[in-house]
């Protein structure tokens, strides 16, 4: 390795860096290389840059341990909950989009539900009072239902049973 | 989703993460450290991490790490070992001239001891160029310094770093010749 060389030279290190890594354009590299051959000062320092870079650029690139990851890993898994919010809101996207997909097969195809008339609608409401215990209730609303009606049309079978079963506890005189 | 993306970063700039720390700091446990740490910092940062910018983000966040160790570790001047770095190449390879192996392996160590000895900004700017062969844009967007600083940086690392080697190179050969 050497290192001494003429104060005239002094101008050309940057050029003589330059050039050992490759870095300096054809027309300066020749104009060197003249200088270079006369020269032996800068052809030494020359080739010291030169095994310079090479010995740069030969320095191995290592990965990080394998367990410096692993334990990174584990890490970044132990997180306070906070951090995880967002893959919890994704995982909580997804079911939900899983589940309302199951829900449409599994009711696609199917006839429309029923619709119930008005009517139909109060006799129900009267048997779940009647089952309720609520028995002033089922009686206004039987009553209702009879005074809705004229006195011809006969009173469904459903209706009847209500009124039978809604007026039982006053007939026999509870 | 996130946990994709950092397997991702994680593959893309380990390598580049830990070449960086070991020839920095010139210690494999200490790489390691700095390592571990940028890597839990890219996670913490996912979120707000965008995919072109995290390149230098990444390199940003291991140099500061590592001034922040050496900064640290001052004050322990014994932990400071430059053959430190072990040099994993097999010498037994039959493709290569073992004395050309052989002479290889001192370089190499000749450089990554005389690389610990340069100024900090110095040897940032030439491990991200002559170690890792980033272009001088890159470099200049790690350092946060106009692309004509990240220039001088390297080519004075350069020029320090061949002056390191000669003085060593001399005190070696007159140590042989006192021999």
């Amino acid at each position: 390795m050497s290192e001494k060389r003429k104060e005239s030279c002094d101008g050309l290190s940057n050029e003589l860096v330059q050039r050992a890594f490759g870095e300096l354009s054809m027309s300066r590299r020749r104009r060197l290389a003249k200088h270079t051959h006369r020269c032996p000062h800068c052809q030494a320092e020359y080739e010291d840059l030169r095994s310079l870079a090479k010995g740069l650029a030969s320095l191995p690139h290592e990965h990080a341990p394998q367990a410096l990851l692993a334990q990174v890993r584990d890490k970044t898994l132990a997180l306070p909950m906070g951090r995880r919010g967002t893959v919890r809101a994704w995982v909580t996207a997804v079911l939900a989009v899983v589940l309302a997909s199951l829900a449409l097969f599994r009711f696609a195809g199917r006839p429309a539900p029923t619709v119930y008339s008005a009517e139909e609608i109060a006799h129900a409401r009267i048997q779940v009072e009647m089952a309720m215990g609520i028995w002033g209730k089922a009686m206004a609303d039987t009553r209702s239902i009879i005074d809705r009606r004229k006195p011809s049309v006969s009173l469904n079978r459903s209706v009847h049973r209500s009124l039978a079963l809604a007026l039982k506890p006053f007939t026999t005189g509870e | 989703m996130k946990a994709l993306r950092f397997k991702i970063l994680l593959q893309v700039h380990e390598r580049r993460i830990f070449t960086y720390a070991l020839y920095f700091l010139g210690n494999r446990a200490d790489a390691q450290d700095a390592c571990q740490e940028v890597l839990l910092r890219v996670w913490r940062h996912l979120d707000e991490l965008q995919w072109d910018a995290a390149g230098p983000w990444i390199m940003r966040v291991t140099r500061n790490l590592c001034v922040d160790i050496i900064r640290t570790r001052k004050h322990h001047v014994a932990l400071f070992d430059e053959n430190v770095v072990a040099l994993n190449e097999p010498m037994h390879n039959p493709a290569h001239d073992p004395l050309e192996i052989a002479h290889r392996r001192l370089m190499q160590e000749q450089v990554s001891a005389a690389l610990l000895r340069l100024p900090e900004l110095q040897r940032s700017a030439v491990i991200l160029r002559d170690v890792q062969d980033l272009s001088y844009n890159q470099i200049s967007a790690i350092l946060q310094l106009p692309l004509n600083s990240v220039k001088v940086y390297i080519l004075r690392g350069r020029q320090a770093l061949r002056k390191i080697i000669c003085q060593q190179y001399r005190g070696e050969m007159e140590h042989v010749r006192k021999a």
